[in-house]
């Protein structure tokens, strides 16, 4: 009994005080907006008196005290004794702060030296009752409070499910009486003469302790008898000023100890409450909390089973290709095999759900965040938070909070204007700041949404000018997406002045740094008068990532895939040299390229072949944008990341190592350090401006063959392009109408260019496609072979000429002549009315 | 490192390097391997040849022959991986061949002396065993420089 250790239980109680001061943040926003909501109240004045109790039983004197103080207010407030103000919240929420702020003390050990007399006597000036003064005093007059840890509450729920009856006995002796120490002992041995004690207050140590003990104690019992039995007992006993019993139901065990003066004060009311806090307990599911430590250990071995798993699944690959299906052992390997992956992904998802908090707890910091910030500038904000729910990982909950707080104060401080520029500007008064959170596949998305000024390129790059970060001439050149990223670099701030809350040009720059250590990525997207959105995407879990393999010579090389935007193919003519770099053409934009096997030196045995086209894997961290040559695309796989540990330390461009299914290792790509050397070009691009326009002269085609001929369709207009599904027939239908297939639950009509051009009639071939054309109504046409996608200069194009051919030609807008190759462009709309 | 007084009772686990051999004490050693495939790292120290899988985890792999600045010899099946445990992980290093593992007797061995300046710090000791001298290792400082 005595020997309860605070220490063991520290973790449980902070966590608790996290837990009941978010409680309390976001109920007094409530409060303060509806003032006389009776459950907000019932709910701010439980979350005081359980961190009032809780940090009593942990010995935290200081703490107490001010959660007391604390309390008495919210009980002059639920009582009606005072009113709810905007000074009074505020006072309550210095002295939530107060109390974080001893929260983090004792985690230091510093809790003693902390001065909390200044708060206690802001608090003690709110009171207007004096009654209430005296109330508190007799209560510390009164006996010692029971409170008891977690074991002997076991102890009592076993007992009170045993049919034993519960009681808590309080006991005070005659001031006077000499020898309180022998009394309490008296009075102990006849109490367990009639039960067990399960604890008693204070302990035995102290009642023999004839010097502190103050003849005040109290008794939790487990007994079978009433408390008649009990009170005729102790009546028998002399010396005893007065006594009382409670009986312990099992409901009061899960929740706090209350003080005695309540105890009295209000029986009726109490019991009332405590079934309504009964009714809340029942709802929340009974939960365990766990060591992460151990979590960690568990997800390391479900790490290995991954691995394992995987590996079986290729040596059963590998059985089958030596054309061992046939045989029955095989079937049951089968059979094991994708039992075991389905059990292993089960658990993998499990373990991962068991690292998962909803983001909810991290939310929650915001609101009181929002409304401080917002005060501080002089601006109304409606403050909403959709998705609180979405879980992520604990250790990404912590990583992520300071860069969602640098974004909700810059877009209060900067985003949203003051409410009179908003009434000029026709805007409700009240600025809109939207935190979402959702799932999207294996990634965590964060936006941030302002409906503000929005964020202006051109101040950017003023700014940037001003700084030296970039020349007058590259400003020009840059596009407005692009200088959009500038605010990420350090010291850039457009704002006019720095407040107190922003403005000093430091945050973004946190805000890029710990997204990019989660290798995360970031976006902005701002429209000038309308507002600002940045996008924040993360893996959801750090410990198993889904990636992608890539060869680099004959090297597996894995990609994070949160960090792979696209993989596109590149032709050599668009892959140029600038500043001696080497730079892609992607629609438009310049994309910086880095040929990763030449950057690790790798060298291949096999002789380099000249390829027409490269795959570029196009990856970002936070806002900038790579792309990677690699020489062959492997596949996605999860895999498990493993350091390479301290004996090799961290090569460059290498993060980690994995195993592969088969038991070899790839090595991990770290992107970060990749985008961080060559990802900078970005404010080089469009060095040359003839890049540009040449692009945009130019169009892409999709080429397809009919007979000997080669046609080409815009790409804009091609939807999709599908191996022929089965096409069922219209009766009465045109002849080349071949009738409607189904495409993703949608009927299009399929046309059969052959007859329409009124080409033989051959039977479907294997290189046979379907290209689905976009149109007011969609359209499916039937060609021969889908050959490429061309890229063709406008003004490599003719307009045919009429008696070449003949009653087509109306059908064929252009001729492109490359390389011996002529391709004839439709006039798709023509073709569309022809047949109608 | 391992007293002088430790030699005597205690095992050796005797390899070559070029003809030469070398020991270590027997219970640094964790486990003797056939050479799995390694995977290079680039960018790294060269004398670490790179990575295996062991069991799931990733062992780094010396070569012994480049951070003694010997010539590599060819592959050879009887090559081994000895796993001996470094200071915060287990380290693989590549020999030629295990000979033995065997125990000196006391009076054959005798401590490197000082004015040996070459491999003064990663050879401790010299024994003789059977006509053939047997540099002992000291796994704390022979990690590559």
């Amino acid at each position: 009994m005595a020997e309860f250790d605070v220490s063991n239980y520290l973790g449980v109680f902070l966590d608790e005080v996290d837990e009941q001061l978010q409680i309390l943040d976001a109920e007094i926003l409530h409060l303060e907006k509806d003032p006389n909501n009776v459950k907000t109240i019932e709910n701010i004045f439980r979350a005081a008196h359980t961190l009032k109790g809780s940090s009593a039983s942990m010995g935290f004197e200081k703490m107490k005290e001010c959660t007391h103080h604390l309390e008495n207010i919210f009980d002059q407030i639920r009582q009606k004794k005072i009113q709810v103000t905007p000074s009074l919240v505020n006072v309550i929420f210095d002295c939530i702060d107060l109390i974080r702020r001893m929260k983090e003390s004792i985690i230091d050990g510093t809790l003693d030296d902390m001065d909390i007399q200044p708060f206690i006597e802001q608090l003690e000036a709110l009171h207007t009752n004096q009654a209430i003064h005296n109330s508190k005093l007799e209560q510390v007059q009164l006996a010692e409070e029971s409170k008891l840890d977690e074991y002997q509450k076991d102890v009592l729920r076993n007992g009170l499910t045993l049919g034993h009856n519960a009681f808590e006995i309080k006991i005070q002796l005659f001031k006077d009486s000499l020898m309180k120490s022998v009394r309490a002992l008296l009075i102990q041995n006849a109490i367990s003469e009639m039960g067990e004690i399960i604890a008693s207050f204070p302990s035995v140590e102290v009642m023999e302790n004839e010097d502190a003990f103050q003849g005040n104690m109290c008794f939790v019992v487990l007994t079978m008898r009433t408390k008649e039995e009990l009170l005729d007992c102790i009546s028998q006993l002399s010396e005893i000023e007065k006594s009382s019993i409670t009986e312990i139901s099992k409901t009061a065990i899960f929740n706090e100890p209350t003080s005695p003066k309540e105890q009295k004060e209000a029986e009726d009311a109490k019991s009332n409450q405590k079934e309504k806090a009964n009714k809340q307990k029942k709802k929340i599911s009974s939960t365990v909390r766990v060591d992460v430590e151990r979590l960690e250990y568990l997800m390391n071995l479900v790490g290995e089973l991954v691995i394992d798993q995987t590996r079986l699944v290729d040596v059963r690959g590998r059985f089958s290709q030596m054309g061992m299906n046939t045989e029955d052992e095989f079937e049951i390997l089968d059979d094991v095999t994708n039992h075991l992956t389905r059990v292993i992904s089960e658990l993998q998802e499990g373990m991962m759900k068991t690292r998962m908090l909803p983001i909810e707890q991290l939310f929650n910091r915001f609101p009181r965040m929002v409304r401080d910030t917002a005060r501080q500038a002089g601006k109304e904000i409606d403050f909403v938070m959709e998705g609180k729910e979405t879980e992520l990982d604990r250790t990404l909950i912590e990583e992520i909070s300071d860069p969602i707080i640098h974004l909700l104060r810059n877009a209060i401080d900067h985003g949203i204007e003051s409410p009179e520029e908003r009434e000029k500007l026709g805007k409700p008064a009240n600025g809109r700041v939207v935190l979402r959170a959702f799932h999207e596949e294996n990634h965590i998305v964060i936006s941030i949404t302002d409906d503000g000024r929005g964020i202006d390129p051109e101040k950017i790059k003023k700014a940037s000018i001003e700084k030296g970060i970039i020349t007058e001439e590259e400003a020009r050149k840059m596009n407005d997406e692009d200088a959009m990223f500038f605010i990420f670099k350090s010291g850039l701030s457009t704002a006019e002045k720095v407040t107190d809350i922003s403005g000093r040009g430091v945050g973004m720059d946190i805000v890029k740094t710990h997204i990019e250590k989660l290798n995360g990525v970031i976006d902005i997207q701002s429209t000038i008068g309308k507002g600002t959105t940045f996008t924040i995407k993360l893996p959801l879990t750090l410990a198993i990532i889904r990636s992608l393999l890539v060869k680099f010579g004959n090297k597996t090389f894995a990609i994070p895939l949160v960090n792979v935007l696209e993989i596109i193919r590149l032709n050599k003519s668009d892959i140029q040299i600038v500043n001696g770099q080497e730079v892609g053409l992607v629609r438009g934009r310049v994309l910086p390229l880095v040929r990763m096997k030449e950057r690790l030196g790798l060298t291949t045995e096999l002789d380099e072949k000249e390829k027409k086209r490269e795959f570029v894997v196009v990856v970002g961290i936070a806002e900038k944008r790579v792309g990677i040559i690699a020489d062959k695309m492997v596949g996605n796989q999860e895999i498990v990341i493993k350091s390479l540990g301290s004996y090799i330390g961290s090569p460059p461009f290498i993060s980690g190592a994995t195993i592969m299914g088969d038991g070899s290792i790839a090595l991990i790509l770290d992107v970060s350090s990749v985008v961080r050397e060559h990802g900078t070009v970005l404010q080089e691009q469009n060095e040359d401006g003839s890049l540009k326009t040449e692009v945009n002269n130019e169009k892409q085609f999709v080429t397809f063959k009919l007979d000997a001929e080669e046609y080409g369709i815009e790409i804009e207009k091609v939807k999709d392009i599908i191996l022929p599904p089965s096409i069922t027939k219209v009766v009465e239908a045109p002849d080349e109408l071949l009738g409607l297939m189904d495409l993703r639950g949608k009927m299009l009509p399929v046309i059969d260019l052959r007859k329409r051009f009124n080409l033989p009639d051959v039977p479907k071939g294997k290189k046979s496609r379907v290209i689905v054309v976009e149109a007011e109504e969609d359209i499916g046409i039937l060609v021969d072979e889908v050959t490429q996608v061309l890229k063709i200069a406008e003004t490599s194009m003719e307009t045919p000429q009429e008696a070449d051919y003949s009653k087509l030609s109306s059908l064929i807008k252009g001729i492109s002549k490359t390389e011996e190759r002529i391709v004839l462009i439709l006039d798709f709309e023509e073709l569309l009315k022809s047949l109608k | 490192m391992k007293g002088f007084d430790q030699v005597d009772g205690n095992q050796f686990v005797v390899f070559s390097l070029n003809e030469q051999l070398y020991a270590f004490f027997i219970e640094e050693v964790v486990e003797i391997l056939r050479v799995p495939s390694i995977t290079s790292i680039p960018g790294i120290n060269p004398n670490i040849e790179g990575v295996i899988n062991l069991r799931g985890n990733i062992i780094p792999v010396v070569n012994l022959h480049k951070r003694f600045q010997l010539p590599t010899p060819d592959k050879n099946k009887k090559n081994r991986i000895v796993i001996v445990q470094g200071k915060t992980e287990n380290i693989g290093l590549l020999v030629d061949k295990i000979n033995m593992v065997t125990k000196f007797d006391e009076e054959h061995v005798e401590p490197v002396s000082n004015n040996q300046t070459l491999e003064e710090d990663i050879v401790i000791y010299f024994a003789k065993h059977k006509d053939q001298v047997i540099g002992v290792l000291n796994l704390d400082n022979h990690h590559v420089s």
